[in-house]
């Protein structure tokens, strides 16, 4: 290699050292500390025999211990990654028809994402009972480390129960 | 730039005349279309400019004839140039603090690099995000100190904590899981009982 390839690959390198420094640095300074939220819609319901996960939700060896053993089968319904902004809820319609309110709350000092979750009642208008009905969650907050999931579960659907996987990833 | 590593090796080796005449057709074919790789093929050209001068020996000099190097060296000068008005004497102490100048200032940018990747961003942001960023007083990296495996287990949590849990009229269970894996953290299962059947 001659001289000038070494003082070039030099360079090179501290440039790229310098500006993987100065990357997180910038974040630091002003950007907004953004996140996304991974939700994986899974139809969890109970049937004859041994019972399957759908291989699309990947590892997720929580299904296998309570309550989600109440159930044997699981199936992935949606995926849904939502870009979320400290303070900026980001919504999500789910196939029953509620909507699933997302917000970034804040960053906490051991790194890990505050977050809120609220499922609403959507009302019937053809009903007659026309009285507003409460919120089916009115407010989660959650404290939750990045890439670790945390689960709602419990909404009725099609015969078995919608679990809603949500990851806060950074 | 657009141009992958592997296409800006080639170009070097293109600004050097390293290449066979198949590569060199096709590296000009990328020269012809591709504003990158000029630019970066003049860089490569410049750079190696002021590399000869200031690194590279001449030829000559590794040669036998050192005397006639010596002498069609400076029968090149011009007239004016200081260091024959200096008596004809190269300053062989000022080219090497150039050189020395040169490395210097390559590593403090890797130094400084380094630093500003490795340091802990997050305290600043929670710190407050209108406070100005200093410049690091200290440009060279000091031995960091061992931290132990239980602080850096508290400065990054795991695992998922509830904060508050509003259902009104619903039956609602909170289920902690148990870490299932090394790797992978405690989470948490908020199950609520949906006597509204909500689903279809």
């Amino acid at each position: 290699m001659s001289t000038r390839r070494k003082v070039l690959a030099f360079a090179m390198a501290s440039t790229t050292a310098f500006l993987l420094g100065s990357v997180p640095a910038a974040l630091a300074d002003g950007a907004s500390p953004g996140a996304t939220a991974e939700i994986m819609v899974i139809h969890a319901t109970q049937i004859a025999g041994p019972g399957s996960i759908d291989p699309a939700i990947g590892v997720m060896p929580q299904l296998q211990k309570p309550p989600f053993s109440a159930y044997n089968t699981y199936k992935l319904v949606d995926r849904k990654s939502l870009p979320l902004v400290k303070d900026s809820g980001s919504t999500y319609l789910m196939v029953n028809g509620r909507t699933l309110l997302v917000t970034l709350l804040d960053m906490t000092a051991d790194r890990r994402f505050h977050v809120s979750a609220a499922i609403n009642q959507p009302e019937n208008k053809q009903a007659a009972d026309t009285k507003k009905k409460p919120a089916f969650l009115k407010l989660l907050e959650v404290t939750a480390a990045p890439n670790e999931p945390f689960f709602v579960g419990g909404q009725t659907y099609q015969g078995g129960s919608l679990v809603l996987a949500i990851t806060i990833k950074p | 730039m657009s141009l992958s590593q592997q296409t800006m090796l080639e170009l070097m080796a293109y600004a050097d005349g390293e290449l066979d005449e198949k590569d060199r057709a096709r590296i000009e074919q990328l020269l012809a279309s591709s504003e990158d790789a000029r630019r970066l093929v003049g860089a490569v050209n410049d750079l190696g400019e002021w590399v000869a001068e200031t690194y590279e020996q001449p030829p000559a000099l590794l040669s036998n004839g050192i005397a006639g190097a010596v002498m069609a060296r400076v029968m090149a000068l011009p007239e004016s140039a200081p260091a024959l008005k200096a008596g004809g004497v190269i300053d062989l102490a000022a080219a090497r603090r150039t050189r020395l100048a040169a490395v210097a200032v390559a590593v403090v940018a890797l130094a400084a690099g380094v630093m500003l990747y490795a340091r802990d961003s997050h305290d600043t942001q929670t710190a407050g995000l209108s406070q100005s960023r200093q410049p690091p007083a200290v440009l060279m990296p000091a031995p960091l100190p061992p931290v132990p495996e239980v602080e850096v287990a508290a400065a990054r949590g795991v695992g998922v904590d509830v904060d508050q849990l509003e259902s009104p009229s619903h039956e609602v269970s909170v289920f902690y899981l148990p870490a299932v894996a090394a790797a992978n953290a405690s989470s948490v299962v908020v199950w609520i009982g949906d006597d509204d059947k909500g689903g279809h």
